[in-house]
């Protein structure tokens, strides 16, 4: 694939931060791919550099050193070329609390010449035409992110970037934003969302990334990379301790767990029920259990620990 | 162009503004009523309370007056055999006059520039305020990044920033001083008591007003750089008072001779059109270490270039720093 296949690509990229407790790594050598269309998944714990990475993108840290293209230019040097292309969301959505919604929008519509009428449309299609009028401090959580979608909405962009975007929403707005984020891509745009939610990325996203520690742990389509990664099968049946035989009997690992069975390593839930059915047990429950975020990291990092690197003195 | 007029829809937008302008006009509006109370003449109960103490005062100097204008005469005498100079001591002005017992109210045309001075501070003061929060508040808030999504162009950015709060200055300040002006004018009048203005005085007065609303836009401006480069607007006005109000005023009176370099004398000297400083100077005299006070002058001119490169120096620094600062 050439530069201009990626929404999105960085080589070598590294950032540390220096405090009063010395050097931090935050980002490390990271090279990052994200193809033009769809929704990339950016995986990482809390602390592994997806959020200074993003910054770096959008040109509100410096790196110190590596190289940054979107959609083949490079960044930050040529920014404010593409920045018309990209409409982000860093960490919660910042604006200015004594303003209404439409007034914040206003002010940034009118910094980039958006369109006349470009506001109504964007508070239309976010479900805001009634609350613009009303002040930010006074929106709830999700308001909030919604007027945050609002406004990278208003450069019509072709690259949209959430980071954590569901951060602390309910069910109701996690869902929201997810349909909001997988109907961008259809229209499309490609979608770049940070989480630190495996499952959250694995509901909408169509490639992911894995960073630890700053680095690129894995990368590529959703189900090569923890697509098949069974924790193993949950099982549910009448008499457990002959079901445990039964399965042990044809090699499988088996704990007891309460009522139920769970089948190590197992990612095939049909053969669990073929042999406990041809020894005539009836499983009431058959659930595949998907590994953690944690799992993956510590299958890809063979390490302990999911964190930021730590100190470097 | 579009940057600064999307900043100015943005000041113009602040609640924060319109309280800033209402607190300084009521500020102005509290000297103006003092300046009512001491512009009013005297009372005829002050009146009549002071020809009664006068009559009692000439009463006693038609008795003593001879012998207190013969002993004044003596040591004036006495005075300047020993300074082996001409000494004055007014013995010929010692007779009461009814003036020395009614209450001194000086006319308008005797305090019109000082006053106007002493102001002046107020307003300064306020877009100083007016600029700090201006980008102190959006870079804590972490608006400011949202912005920069928007318009990356940090240099753009910055400038837009602090031009904006000193065009928003310019009204505010000149409304201000003319609140000022003409409440002070109006008062006086009102009491007849402004004395003879003349033309060459009221050139004077418009130029402290117009330097005045010139210094509230540098204000408005060196506090959004301040607001830039501090990043609180507490910390950065805690600066502002910290050095101006405690660290020049130890200076002033430790190291007299640092006090044309003090911001605060140079402040006035911009103010009034140039300021006197005075510095004890002291010499070996037959009768040992003779100090006195000698005035010196700090004049407009050096007073400018002293303000000019300050502020140049920290609008340069606050653009250099927003450039390369990470934002968050």
């Amino acid at each position: 694939m050439g530069q201009t296949d990626y929404a999105i690509s960085t080589r070598d990229l590294r950032k540390t931060y220096r405090g009063a407790r010395g050097r931090h790594v935050a980002v490390d050598r990271l090279d990052l791919r994200v193809p033009v269309g769809g929704v990339h998944g950016f995986l990482g714990p809390n602390g592994s550099g997806k959020t200074t990475t993003i910054r770096m993108l959008l040109g509100l840290v410096r790196a110190d050193s590596g190289r940054m293209r979107i959609f083949g230019q490079h960044v930050p040097e040529q920014l404010p070329e593409v920045v018309g292309r990209v409409g982000a969301i860093v960490e919660s959505p910042k604006f200015f609390p004594s303003f209404t919604g439409r007034t914040n929008l206003d002010l940034l519509a009118r910094a980039i010449d958006a369109p006349h009428g470009r506001v109504d449309e964007v508070l239309e299609a976010t479900g805001l035409r009634e609350r613009g009028a009303d002040r930010y401090r006074g929106y709830s959580l999700g308001m909030k992110q919604r007027l945050a979608i609002a406004a990278t909405l208003l450069k019509q962009p072709d690259l949209l970037i959430f980071d954590e975007p569901t951060n602390g929403l309910d069910p109701a707005g996690i869902h929201e934003i997810r349909g909001t984020m997988r109907r961008l891509a259809d229209e499309g745009r490609t979608v770049l969302v940070s989480s630190h939610i495996l499952a959250e990325v694995e509901q909408v996203a169509d490639t992911v990334s894995i960073i630890g520690r700053g680095r690129l742990l894995a990368t590529g389509p959703v189900a090569d990379v923890i697509g098949d990664r069974t924790a193993g099968v949950r099982v549910g049946v009448a008499e457990p301790e002959r079901a445990r035989q039964v399965l042990e009997t044809a090699g499988l690992l088996v704990r007891v767990e309460g009522q139920h069975l769970m089948v190590d390593g197992e990612r095939d839930p049909a053969r669990i029920s073929w042999l406990l059915g041809t020894n005539g047990l009836w499983v009431n429950e058959l659930a595949p259990v998907r590994v953690g975020l944690e799992s993956v990291f510590l299958e890809l990092t063979g390490s302990s620990t999911l964190g930021a690197e730590g100190d470097v003195r | 162009m579009r940057l600064l007029g999307v900043e100015l829809r943005r000041l113009a937008a602040r609640r924060l503004i319109g309280f800033v302008l209402l607190g300084g006009l009521a500020a102005v509006a509290l000297v103006v009523v003092g300046a009512w109370f001491t512009a009013q003449p005297p009372t005829e109960a002050q009146l009549a309370e002071a020809q009664t103490m006068f009559e009692q005062e000439l009463e006693y100097w038609e008795q003593e007056g001879d012998q207190m204008v013969a002993d004044c005469l003596e040591s004036e005498e006495q005075e300047s055999e020993r300074l082996g100079e001409e000494v004055d001591f007014g013995c010929d002005q010692m007779a009461p006059q009814l003036e020395w017992f009614l209450p001194y109210a000086p006319p308008l045309e005797e305090i019109f520039t000082s006053s106007l001075a002493s102001v002046a501070f107020i307003p300064v003061l306020l877009m100083l305020i007016i600029g700090v929060t201006a980008t102190a508040a959006e870079l804590s808030t972490g608006t400011m990044s949202t912005w920069l999504t928007f318009v990356p162009r940090r240099t753009r950015v910055v400038l837009s920033k602090i031009a904006a709060p000193a065009l928003v200055a310019l009204p505010l300040t000149a409304l201000i001083m003319g609140v000022v002006v003409g409440g002070f004018y109006g008062v006086y009048a009102f009491h007849g008591t402004t004395g003879t203005i003349s033309a060459e005085l009221w050139t004077e007065v418009a130029w402290i007003a117009v330097r005045t609303v010139g210094l509230g836009a540098a204000a408005a401006a060196v506090g959004s750089a301040l607001g830039v480069l501090l990043r609180h607007t507490a910390v950065a006005l805690g600066l502002v008072f910290v050095w101006s109000v405690v660290v020049e005023q130890i200076l002033r009176g430790t190291v007299p001779r640092l006090q044309p370099y003090l911001l605060t004398t140079n402040l006035l000297a911009w103010v009034q059109g140039g300021t006197e400083y005075w510095i004890n100077e002291c010499r070996d005299s037959a009768d040992g270490v003779f100090c006195e006070g000698v005035e010196h002058t700090l004049s407009l001119g050096a007073a400018s270039i002293y303000l000019g490169v300050g502020a140049a120096v920290i609008l340069v620094l606050a653009t250099l720093v927003f450039r390369r600062r990470d934002v968050g």
